[in-house]
């Protein structure tokens, strides 16, 4: 159980954790009683961030609705790709994957941005619609991996937004 | 002249302090200055003739310049300084023929209530008295056809009704072109009360210490204060008079005017501690006395300190007043909107009085099992380090990592220590608490 407690105060900050720790030493508490305060700090840390409405804007206001959207597009990609390949013309394939990455990226970009601290929650609530939408992928002429051409450049905008972010 | 510059000894931004000062570059002008610097002025005043100057500056600006002048009861000196002859002298003379008497700030009190025309395009520029004599104006200032027509020379106005009516009707907000406008107030009741804008003495604030009839100026921010002047929207000031017990609402005297709320201003204290003379152009017969340091805390609105000033407490507000003339005041209550007033919540206080208690002995665990000792509950780690981290934002505690012990398996300590501010805010909620608390039925005389 220690171990277990030693391993969820990894998500704290190594200065915390360091007191932390070190206070349920001192204080002799069992591991149990400091697993539970440490998952209670941690998760009051995790918490703090959402009393701020960027944290739910860029996870259920952008990440979610627009993976929605993304993965519609990279199919349309996908496809104009397919049709280029049998004799098809190049300039559709070449705007449709401007496009996608163009939004993809900022996308990204814009959510890393809103909340930094918060980025696995709109990691999650774009993962979420993918999942969602792999499981019930029955198109026979396009690999599944089409619906998520869009998560490359969406990560590459996502990065940079996380350097240039504000901390929220 | 002898002027008294106030300067500044900020805690955080910016520190000055006052000195006489005579007319060189250095020189700044009382309010001509005051209302390039300063956003906000108050006067606040609960004993007669005596008033303490409650300034409020624009946070985000600094307070370049800036200076009371006090009279030394000389002619053609000012409480205050005199009317701006430029935008960086001061002419004590105030010479009303030259163009840039529209400049002057005439918040005067003369003994000789008139007003002179200067050149014929500025009739309309020059400063004039404002007499109040049992709810009628008799002489209205700086109107100009323009911005005027509510205000008319020479006839009743509803002065109420001018201040009531908000930033664009408000008397005192009357912006004529570049004229720094200015206006007084005076009642015909005890003569020394009013003045006027006598021709070449125009000296801000002199003898302020009428019996001003407060049914006029009251409708203003309700009863909260009185406001006086206000050039181009710079700054206005409310005055708090001598027979003057109500506590001013700084919030609704900004807010109503000026639309502005918290953080744009911020906030000092200058206490005049002078006496005011009958008849006599001066006001602030010590002017001397101004000469003291105040502690400015620009940005954050708080007041350090200052002499010859103590906090009193009126209804729900604090109202300031003067004390003796030779009272050291070491404190002053900062009570204003822009002010950030922070309200310990239950478990903070808990914390807080636990880490003072413990000294420099306070760290995480140890505040933890006084908590515990104190209040008989269990206290979770996490509310432990999330409050002194919340502490710690507002600046009333302060952290840092200590040694370590074998005790803790060789971890370090987070030290913790309380703020000066922490022990204000502390003891701020300990006697809301008392004040609360008293009569109570639980609670033992």
């Amino acid at each position: 159980m220690t171990s277990w407690m030693e391993l969820a105060s990894q998500l704290l900050a190594p200065c915390e954790r360091e007191a932390v720790l070190g206070d349920l030493a001192e204080a002799g508490e069992s591991a149990w009683r400091g697993l539970l305060g440490v998952l209670g700090l941690v998760i009051r840390r995790e918490a703090i961030p959402w009393k701020n409405w960027r944290p739910w804007l860029a996870a259920f206001g952008l990440s979610m609705p627009a993976s929605f959207c993304l993965m519609g597009y990279s199919l349309t990609v996908s496809g104009s790709f397919q049709s280029w390949m049998h004799g098809g013309r190049a300039l559709p394939v070449l705007m449709y994957a401007s496009l996608l990455i163009a939004w993809s990226g900022t996308g990204g970009f814009v959510v890393a941005s809103l909340s930094r601290r918060t980025l696995w929650m709109s990691i999650l609530a774009t993962c979420s619609p993918c999942l969602f939408c792999l499981a019930r992928f029955r198109e026979s002429s396009l690999p599944p991996i089409c619906l998520l051409l869009f998560l490359a450049p969406a990560i590459w905008g996502a990065w940079h937004g996380v350097r240039k972010a504000k901390i929220v | 002249m002898r002027t008294v510059s106030v300067a500044e000894k900020a805690d955080a931004l910016q520190q000055t302090a006052r000195r006489h000062t005579t007319r060189d570059e250095n020189d700044v002008l009382a309010r001509r200055q005051i209302f390039g610097a300063v956003d906000f002025a108050r006067i606040g005043d609960s004993h007669t003739r005596h008033a303490l100057f409650l300034l409020r500056i624009r946070g985000n600006q600094a307070p370049h310049h800036l200076a009371v002048q006090a009279a030394q009861s000389r002619s053609r000196d000012h409480a205050l300084g005199s009317a701006a002859d430029s935008h960086h002298r001061m002419d004590p003379s105030a010479s009303h023929r030259r163009r840039n008497a529209r400049r002057k700030i005439a918040v005067a009190d003369q003994a000789n209530a008139r007003a002179s025309f200067p050149d014929v395009g500025d009739q309309f520029l020059v400063t004039r008295p404002v007499q109040h004599n049992h709810d009628q104006i008799h002489h209205v200032p700086l109107q100009t056809p323009r911005d005027g027509p509510e205000i008319v020379h020479d006839r009743r106005i509803d002065i109420q009704r001018a201040l009531c009516s908000g930033s664009g009707d408000d008397l005192f907000h009357v912006a004529i072109r570049r004229m720094q406008q200015s206006a007084r107030f005076g009642c015909c009741e005890h003569r020394n009360g009013i003045g006027g804008t006598c021709r070449a003495k125009i000296g801000p604030f002199q003898r302020i210490h009428g019996n001003i009839d407060s049914r006029v100026l009251n409708a203003f921010c309700g009863r909260s204060t009185y406001c006086l002047a206000d050039i181009q929207h710079g700054g206005f000031i409310a005055l708090a008079f001598a027979n003057d017990d109500i506590s001013r609402d700084g919030n609704a005297l900004e807010s109503s005017p000026h639309g502005l709320h918290g953080g744009l201003i911020g906030a000092f204290a200058i206490p005049l501690a002078h006496g005011s003379r009958r008849c006599h152009s001066a006001l602030f017969h010590h002017a001397r006395q101004l000469e003291r340091q105040v502690l400015f805390q620009v940005n954050r609105g708080l007041i350090a300190g200052c002499r010859h000033i103590a906090p009193q407490r009126s209804g729900g507000f604090p109202s300031y007043c003067r004390t003796d003339h030779n009272t050291q005041l070491d404190k002053l209550y900062e009570y204003y909107h822009n002010v950030v007033l922070i309200m310990l919540g239950e478990f903070e206080y808990a914390l807080i009085t636990a880490a003072a208690g413990l000294g420099d002995k306070a760290y995480g665990a140890a505040i933890r099992e006084e908590i515990e000792t104190m209040t008989g509950r269990k206290c979770s780690i996490g509310a432990l380090y999330t409050t002194i981290d919340r502490l710690e934002t507002k600046g009333l505690l302060k952290t840092w990592m200590g040694e370590t012990t074998p005790q803790r398996g060789g971890r370090a300590k987070r030290m913790v220590r309380v703020t000066p501010n922490g022990v204000k805010a502390a003891k701020d909620f300990y006697d809301a608490v008392t004040r609360i608390s008293r009569g109570a039925s639980w609670v033992t005389p």
